[in-house]
């Protein structure tokens, strides 16, 4: 049996800094789950700004629930029937420059068109006195299979060099 | 079949310098299985990149160690924090804890490098620990040496991966 790869590069993207999204369009439907890796930075005037994923062009179908540290405390709380998943928090205009931030999001079982869409993310941008890290746990709620995925800045453009790797992943 | 995923080196010891990391990926990961010999409640695993011991290190992290949820940070610093070893070793054997750490473009020379990493430390007993954090070393030279340890005695079977990703 010829070897198949079991963890597979899709695509990557680059912002130029004149869009708010970065789009994967027709993707292969031939694998188990979908992995990212994000590092992105947003043009919006504030030292942070969230980003977000959206499946398949479609608004406002998303949850979140989130755990999140801020340098001094923890905390907890979620979103309801937003635009977009809402995975994380990125660096800002108004940020140190060329600071942006680190981030893997897992989307499982994206084919499956028996069940709504988990996906999970840990993101990080610490900026060297301030900043967060979080974990979150989001659902789109459709079932059909994502062949599309959007991820995006929720105020402004992504800063020119943000960069989204779209990877493949089977289970056997 | 692409090779999207490739082991560069392994290490198993009480810290490990992955030198020379060949500059021809475009993520790095690392997963780490640790234990802690020196007892009490766990040592700190440090990480100092590219042999350069200024203050240009800084994190942000969350943990939970079974009894309640924090955060906290720091920053100016020689080296990453980057998670807590394995406590109770030496009552515990044979139990370890497991990190995985993500650095994307690290050879990326317009930007300063960030990293995510997530780890855990259940242990049988008491203050194990399960963590996120998250770091900026403000350099924008790309990443050609990564060092991890804890300045205390690590189970000699302690083993750390470092692998590149390469993105199509």
């Amino acid at each position: 049996m010829p070897a198949q790869a079991t963890f597979d590069s899709i695509a990557t993207l680059t912002a130029d800094g004149t869009t708010q999204a970065l789009i994967f369009n027709n993707i292969p439907q031939t694998f188990t789950d979908l992995f990212l890796a994000v590092q992105v930075r947003s043009t919006t005037g504030a030292v942070s700004d969230s980003w977000q994923v959206q499946v398949n062009a479609t608004s406002n179908i998303y949850s979140d629930v989130w755990m999140r540290g801020d340098g001094s405390s923890a905390t907890s709380f979620r979103n309801t029937s937003t635009f977009g998943c809402v995975m994380g928090n990125c660096p800002a205009n108004n940020a140190t420059a060329n600071i942006y931030n680190a981030a893997v999001v897992h989307l499982y079982n994206y084919t499956a068109t028996n069940m709504f869409k988990t996906m999970v993310s840990k993101s990080g941008s610490d900026r060297n006195g301030a900043g967060t890290v979080e974990q979150v746990a989001g659902v789109a709620r459709t079932t059909n299979a994502i062949t599309r995925v959007d991820v995006f800045t929720s105020s402004a453009n992504m800063t020119s060099g943000s960069t989204v790797t779209l990877f493949g992943v089977i289970r056997a | 079949m692409s090779n999207t995923v490739t082991l560069i080196a392994s290490g198993q010891s009480n810290a490990v310098t992955f030198s020379n990391i060949p500059q021809t990926y475009d993520d790095l990961m690392v997963l780490i299985s640790m234990e802690d010999l020196s007892g009490g409640a766990g040592q700190t695993l440090y990480s100092v990149w590219n042999n350069d011991n200024s203050t240009l290190y800084s994190g942000t992290w969350i943990e939970g160690n079974g009894s309640s949820s924090y955060s906290s940070r720091n920053s100016a610093q020689t080296g990453f924090r980057l998670g807590v070893v394995n406590s109770n070793g030496s009552t515990n054997s044979n139990i370890f804890g497991n990190l995985f750490f993500y650095l994307p473009n690290y050879r990326t020379t317009n930007r300063f490098k960030s990293f995510i990493c997530d780890y855990v430390t259940e242990n049988g007993a008491t203050l194990a620990y399960m963590g996120l954090d998250t770091g900026v070393y403000r350099s924008t030279n790309a990443i050609t040496q990564l060092s991890y340890g804890t300045g205390f005695s690590l189970d000699s079977i302690t083993t750390y991966y470092l692998y590149g990703i390469k993105k199509t």
